[in-house]
């Protein structure tokens, strides 16, 4: 953390007021996850509960390089939850599945419409790897660590839509609306072949800002 | 988040709900106003499954050998795997320990988890020693040799974990096993033996959608206790067996956290009890319904040789009333399906045993037990919680102190109460006296020697025992396993 403020400030220092194709900044993200596909294969006796969403949060580099006026590339990593939770499992509670991920996110942007103000709305397709950092099935009262059932490695796709707002001289805010699923099963072993079955998809709001 | 500490953070919550306990008046008020729903674990039905999977018989092991505490897995539900805990690989259940009265035990516990344990033998009265104090812990990579002689009468007793706040856990995660103890007495009545005579360890689990065990109790489940949606007969889910016309000695454990079960056959016919938690009664009971609570055992008779080939009829749990949340509910357990012809003409012997009544005349002390009210004062859990004569659990202090050979009357005084408590007594059997209020009377399988006694809300239930000369410190709790580990459990020393 410490490295990433002391390289924002130099960053800052360094492009005061410097025309450039680049751009450098930090996100958080907030919304929802689920599973997107079925999560029984037909013969699971315990169909008595399903997937629901689930709150997540995530904070994440980014890194922008135009390519021209409307074109340009991204990458972003960072920190990103995801996971699901179990409704009509019983009524006193509801368990989750908290699965933490380390996302790595390469893609391209195109501009969509830009405003005398500097104003942009821009869409952005990326793919992605998210590499698991931890698994836990979350009670009200405690958690269980479940990594073992879980893969540890996920390729998926990113879609958004954005609106860009300059702030002062080059720094820049972003907002973001997000999709970003994975083409994996998320289940692995006894799990896996007890017949579930699910792979993860988010929707988020993202918050950037940029130099 | 540890569950102690997770009810030291509620604990406000549960010093409410103490003083709610003590006034019926308020928590009926309450009730009405729907304030109880987050204090009160609410029931969990039973859901039955297709009762097509054989039943499983545990394996069985002599008084000598190893059982490693591990993680392992098991099929609840056919082709389905669930991690579960156990005493040998690939089970749910330990292997049932088979010896004769008078043979010197020689168990290894080998501890492969990753949290410290303990065996209790429930039922056996040996040394204080080997009984399994919450104290007396096997930490994780260690072994223990428990090195006793068993001394008592042929029964169906059963070992599982004891650990100070943890037995709960380890129970409901898998951790039991069954301990049959046979004496001449019982061999010369020439009871259903082999194939005939079936264990049936009854216990009910919580399985998460992905079949692994879910033990998360909330508050509210602390206060009456963790219940599951599925029976278990020995590890698997609505069973089936396949019995012959003839009569079959079931040998049945509640090895459930918290639930009570009314045993019943779904044709409504009547079964014969033979035995209880300590052995053989004197003589038959018939009866065509049963409560059993955690921790108490039956020995029972079911005769088939009425039934068509081709009847099927389950073993069931009939509604009950006044037992808290529990009861509310009639399920199937398991099935017999009869479908063999077996031409044998059995009959139960009208005496089975000799049981020597303790005349309430040489008790030298009655001792009475609260178990009605909840605690006001710092328990284990920080805040009080379940307790008995107001306090729980402390390591630190011996609460009772009775001499070797005297003879006691206690009282299980649960008038107050509002859930009930199958109350333990560690290192002796006893004989139940009466049962003041409530149902008022004993039932069948009180008639003989217990070590655990179901004592409903609104009951008082009197005891009476003769200690033995294993000195040292046991314990007294509730079988409830959740208010065990909340702290309802005394130390009493024999000197």
């Amino acid at each position: 953390m410490k490295f990433l403020i002391l390289l924002l400030f130099s960053i800052i220092i360094l492009t005061a007021n410097s025309q450039r194709n680049y751009r450098l900044g930090i996100g958080y993200t907030a919304g929802i996850s689920t599973f997107y596909s079925t999560k029984t294969d037909g013969d699971n006796q315990l169909l008595n509960s399903n997937y629901a969403l689930k709150m997540n949060q995530g904070a994440s580099v980014k890194f922008e390089f135009d390519l021209s006026n409307r074109w340009g590339l991204f990458c972003q990593t960072g920190f990103q939850q995801r996971g699901v939770r179990f409704k009509n499992y019983l009524d006193s509670y509801a368990p989750r599945y908290r699965l933490n991920y380390w996302d790595v996110q390469f893609g391209t942007q195109f501009l969509i419409y830009k405003s005398t103000s500097n104003n942009l709305v821009y869409t952005s397709l990326g793919i992605t790897q998210h590499t698991l950092l931890s698994c836990n099935r979350v009670y009200d009262n405690g958690k269980e660590d479940i990594r073992d059932e879980f893969s540890n490695f996920d390729m998926g796709a990113a879609l958004a839509i954005g609106y860009q707002i300059p702030v002062f001289q080059n720094h820049l805010f972003q907002i973001q609306f997000m999709t970003n699923f994975g083409f994996h099963q998320v289940f692995n072993m006894v799990f896996f072949n007890n017949g579930l079955k699910g792979s993860n998809i988010i929707f988020n709001t993202q918050l950037s800002y940029l130099l | 988040m540890e569950r102690r500490k997770f009810i030291r953070l509620t604990g406000l919550g549960s010093l409410s709900f103490g003083i709610l306990s003590s006034n019926s008046f308020l928590l009926s008020s309450c009730h009405k106003m729907g304030m109880n729903d987050s204090m009160s674990g609410s029931y969990v039905e039973i859901i039955e499954g297709d009762f097509i999977n054989s039943l499983s018989i545990p394996t069985t092991i002599t008084n000598h050998g190893t059982l490693e505490v591990q993680k392992t897995q098991w099929q609840i539900f056919s082709g389905k795997t669930s991690k579960v805990l156990s005493y040998q690989e690939n089970s749910i259940l330990g292997p049932t320990v088979l010896m004769n009265s008078g043979e010197q035990v020689a168990l290894t516990v080998q501890n492969s988890l990753d949290e410290s344990t303990n065996i209790h033998w429930h039922g056996l009265s040996i040394s204080a020693n080997m009984d399994g104090h919450p104290m007396d812990v096997i930490t994780n990579g260690s072994s223990l040799t428990y090195s006793y002689q068993v001394n008592q009468r042929a029964s169906l007793y059963w070992y599982h974990p004891h650990p100070d706040g943890a037995t709960a856990s380890q129970v409901f995660k898998g951790l039991a096993g069954g301990f049959i103890v046979r004496d001449t007495e019982e061999n010369a009545l020439n009871l259903p033996a082999g194939s005939l005579e079936i264990p049936l360890i009854l216990q009910d689990k919580r399985i998460f959608p992905d079949y692994s065990i879910d033990y998360s109790p909330q508050m509210g489940e602390i206060m009456t206790g963790y219940l599951g949606q599925y029976a278990l007969v020995n590890g698997k889910n609505s069973p089936n067996l396949s019995v012959g016309t003839t009569t079959y000695r079931f040998r049945v454990l509640n090895g459930s956290n918290a639930r009570i079960y009314n045993l019943a056959l779904s044709n409504n016919d009547n079964f014969t009890i033979i035995g209880s938690d300590g052995g053989l009664l004197a003589m038959p009971e018939t009866t065509n319904s049963i409560l059993l609570g955690p921790g108490e055992r039956l020995d029972l008779l079911i005769d088939f040789s009425s039934n068509a080939i081709g009847t099927e009829l389950f073993l069931i749990s009939k509604s009950f009333s006044n037992a808290g949340i529990q009861g509310a509910q009639e399920f199937k357990i398991m099935k017999f399906t009869v479908d063999q012809q077996i031409s044998t003409n059995y009959s139960v012997p009208s005496s089975l045993s000799v049981i020597s009544t303790i005349p309430e005349a040489s008790a030298s002390k009655t001792r009475t037990f609260d178990i009605g009210n909840m605690g006001m004062g710092m328990g284990s859990s920080g805040m009080g919680g379940h307790t008995i004569n107001g306090l729980s659990f402390d390591s630190s202090v011996i609460n009772e102190t009775v001499q070797s050979g005297a003879t006691e009357i206690w009282e299980f005084d649960n008038t107050m109460g509002q859930e009930p408590h199958p109350m333990h007594i560690h290192g002796v059997q006893f004989q139940v006296l009466n049962r003041i209020s409530g149902r008022n009377s004993l039932i069948a399988s009180e008639k003989g020697w217990k070590d655990t006694v179901l004592v409903l809300p609104n009951e008082k239930v009197r005891v009476i025992m003769t200690f033995g000369s294993n000195l040292g410190v046991f314990m007294l709790h509730c079988h409830n396993l959740e208010h065990e580990d909340d702290g309802m459990m005394l130390q009493y020393e024999i000197v």
